[in-house]
C-alpha cells in the first residue's frame, strides 16, 4: 500500500473570505509496510495531511496515490468506499465517536457497513476486543459505562475491525496512563510487523524514535523534512530552529557527551543509550 | 505579592477519612482518604486511569460531595454552606482547553469568574490585566478563543482562575492535550505561580518529567492512597510503581537497565545531574 503525494495543496474554504492554507505543495512517498511518524507543532498541518490519505479531505491542487487509487481535486465521493476500507483512521480522542448501545455493536459497525454478515462481523468484533486487551465480558455493556482508557480501546478495536491495510493514528495514546500507552504502542508495532502500514501523528519523540522508520516534519502547512528518525533527532540545529524536542535518551546522551563521554553515534532510544554506555564502561 | 514564610508549614488542605461513591456504583471511587497538604507546596497526584485522581480534584472544590469524612481547606470545613467560599480558595484547570472557554474574547473569559463574584468594574479591569500579564497573554486580550492554540487557551484558563486570587490551583491533567511547547509554557507558569505568588499546586498527571519537580507525590490505587512522600521516597521502589502501571522517570529507567546489565552504580533514586556525575566518575576511572 504505497502512498504518494505529488504537489498536494489544500486550501480550506478556498472560495471564501476566510480562505486558509492547510497544506502547501507537499510531496513525499511512504513505502508499503512502513511505520511513518508525522511530527510538528499544533496547527502545522499534520491532521490535514492524514485526512487526505482516505480522502476525508480532497486536495485543492495536486495528486495523491494510495495503492491503485488516485485522488485529485476532481475525485467524486461515490468512488471512495473501497479506499476507505483500506485506510483506517483513529482520530484524536476517538472515544468521543462511540455511538452504539453495546460495545460489540460499536466494534462490528464498520465491517457490517462494508458488507459483512452480522454474525461474522460480531465474531470479528470479539477477536478485536481481545486484540486491544479488553475482556469479552464487556461485549454486551454500553461503551459509555466504561472508563476513559477502555472506551479508547473500544474505539480503536472498531477501526481495526475493518482490517485496514493502512492505519492512521492521530495521537492515539494522549491522556492514557503509561501502561495503557505502552500496551497500545506495542499493539500498533505488532500490526506493523504483520504488514500494516502505520502512520502515527505524535508529540512523543520517544515513540517516534523507537517505532518509526520515516519521519515527516510539518511546519506552517509545509513539509520541511522527510528523513530517518536517527538523522532528525541527532540534528540539534534543525530541532532548535523548528522548536522540536529531542528524545530523552538523546538529551541525556548529550549531557554525558558534554562531560567527555564518547558515543559512536548519538542514541535516540533508551535501549541504544544503555547499550552504548554498557559498551563504554564494560570494555 | 510577598510570600509569608512564617506560614510556610501551615496545613492548607486536610482530608480526614474521606469516602466517595458514584451513583449506582458498588465500589467507592475514593475510600477512607487521609491527606495533608502544606501551604505553598507542589503536590503531584499519580495513579492509573480510574484510580480516583479526578474524583479527588472534584471533591476538593465541592463539585462532588463526599459520602463521609471531613475536607478542611485553609481551616474551613467544606460544607454546603461554605462551598462558595471554598471555591474562592480552590481554582481548577481541566484537561480540555476547549471545554473551559466561556467568553467571546480572552479578557471576557478571564472576567467571567470575577463577574460571578460581584467585583466592581474598575477593580475587575485591573485584575484581568494583572492575571493576563502573569500568564504572558496580555497582548491577546481582545482575541477570540478560536484564534488561540491549545496551550494559549490553557494559559487563559489559568488567568481566569488566578484573577480570583485562589490559594490552591488544581490541575487535572491540564497539559495532557498540549504539544511539548505548550506543556513547557504551562509548567513554567505554574512554577512561577508557586514560587512568586505562593499558590499551592495540586497537579494530577501521568507525566513523570513533571512529577520529579513536585515537593510531595501522592500515589492512588483503586481509590486509596497507597504512598505519599518526596520524589526520592516514592521512586525508591520503582518495582512497586511499575506494578501500579507507573513508569519510573527517564533517568531512573536508564539507571535500572544499567544495573541489570551489571554496571556498578548506586541503586538509590538519582536526579538527572546525579546520574550524569555518577556515570562520568565510572567513565573517567577507566
Amino acid at each position: 500500500m504505497a502512498i504518494i503525494f505529488q504537489n498536494v495543496t489544500h486550501v480550506y474554504q478556498a472560495d471564501g473570505p476566510l480562505a486558509y492554507t492547510g497544506l502547501k505543495d507537499i510531496s513525499f512517498q511512504i513505502r508499503d509496510g512502513s511505520y511513518t511518524a508525522i511530527i510538528g507543532r499544533t496547527g502545522s498541518g499534520k491532521s490535514t495531511l492524514v485526512q487526505h490519505i482516505n480522502a476525508l479531505l480532497k486536495p485543492t491542487a495536486g495528486k495523491i496515490t494510495v495503492s491503485d487509487h488516485i485522488i485529485t481535486p476532481e475525485t467524486k465521493n461515490k468512488h471512495l468506499k473501497p479506499l476507505r476500507k483500506k485506510v483506517g483512521v483513529v482520530f484524536q480522542f476517538p472515544e468521543q465517536q462511540l455511538f452504539a448501545d453495546t460495545v460489540i455493536k460499536d466494534i462490528s459497525f464498520g465491517p457490517k457497513n462494508f458488507g459483512m454478515a452480522e454474525k461474522d462481523a460480531e465474531q470479528l468484533a470479539l477477536t478485536m476486543l481481545k486484540k486491544v486487551n479488553l475482556s469479552s465480558e464487556l461485549a454486551q455493556k454500553s461503551p459509555f459505562e466504561l472508563s476513559g482508557g477502555q472506551m479508547r480501546r473500544v474505539a480503536i478495536a472498531g477501526v481495526l475491525a475493518s482490517q485496514p491495510d493502512i492505519l492512521i493514528l492521530d495521537e492515539p495514546t494522549a491522556g492514557l496512563d503509561p501502561k495503557g500507552h505502552q500496551e497500545l504502542m506495542e499493539l500498533f508495532a505488532q500490526l506493523n510487523r504483520q504488514g500494516t502500514t502505520i502512520i502515527l501523528i505524535s508529540h512523543q519523540m520517544e515513540d517516534v524514535a523507537q517505532y518509526s522508520n520515516q519521519v515527516l516534519v510539518m511546519e506552517k502547512a509545509r513539509l520541511i523534512r522527510d528523513d530517518t528518525p536517527q538523522a532528525i533527532f541527532t540534528d540539534k540545529t534543525f530541532l532548535q530552529e523548528h522548536q522540536l524536542l529531542q528524545p530523552e535518551s538523546t538529551k541525556f546522551a548529550r549531557l554525558l557527551a558534554d562531560r567527555g563521554f564518547k558515543f559512536a553515534r548519538l542514541p535516540i532510544t533508551t535501549a541504544d543509550l544503555v547499550n552504548q554506555i554498557v559498551k563504554e564502561l564494560g570494555s | 505579592m510577598d510570600v509569608d514564610y512564617g506560614e510556610i508549614m501551615k496545613t492548607l488542605i486536610d482530608l480526614k477519612n474521606v469516602t466517595y461513591t458514584y451513583d449506582e456504583m458498588k465500589v467507592p471511587a475514593l475510600s477512607d482518604i487521609n491527606l495533608r497538604i502544606l501551604a505553598h507546596t507542589w503536590v503531584a497526584v499519580v495513579g492509573v486511569n480510574g484510580s480516583g485522581k479526578s474524583t479527588l480534584a472534584r471533591l476538593l472544590n465541592g463539585l462532588l460531595t463526599a459520602d463521609s469524612g471531613d475536607i478542611i481547606i485553609d481551616g474551613m470545613a467544606l460544607t454546603a454552606d461554605s462551598v462558595w467560599d471554598i471555591r474562592k480558595k480552590v481554582g481548577i484547570i481541566f484537561q480540555n482547553p476547549d471545554h473551559q472557554f466561556v467568553g467571546a474574547t480572552v479578557e471576557d473569559d478571564v472576567a467571567f469568574g470575577l463577574e460571578n463574584l460581584g467585583i466592581p468594574r474598575d477593580q475587575m479591569v485591573e485584575l484581568v490585566n494583572w492575571a493576563l500579564e502573569q500568564v504572558n497573554m496580555l497582548e491577546f486580550a481582545h482575541k477570540a478563543p478560536q484564534t488561540l492554540s491549545g496551550g494559549q487557551k490553557q494559559r487563559v484558563a489559568i488567568a481566569g482562575v488566578i484573577a480570583t486570587r485562589p490559594q490552591i490551583i488544581i490541575m487535572d491533567e491540564s497539559t495532557s492535550m498540549l504539544d511539548p511547547q505548550g506543556r513547557q509554557d504551562i509548567m513554567k507558569i505554574m512554577q512561577y505561580l508557586q514560587s512568586e505568588l505562593g499558590i499551592t499546586i495540586l497537579s494530577i498527571t501521568h507525566d513523570m518529567t513533571e512529577v520529579i519537580h513536585a515537593d510531595q507525590v501522592v500515589v492512588l490505587k483503586e481509590g486509596q492512597i497507597i504512598q505519599s512522600g518526596s520524589v526520592e521516597q516514592i521512586f525508591a521502589n520503582p518495582k512497586e510503581l511499575a506494578k501500579l502501571g507507573l513508569n519510573p522517570p527517564f533517568t531512573q529507567q536508564v539507571q535500572l537497565e544499567l544495573i541489570k546489565q551489571g554496571i556498578d552504580i548506586d541503586s538509590k533514586y538519582l536526579s538527572e545531574q546525579e546520574m550524569v556525575d555518577e556515570l562520568w566518575q565510572l567513565y573517567s576511572k577507566m
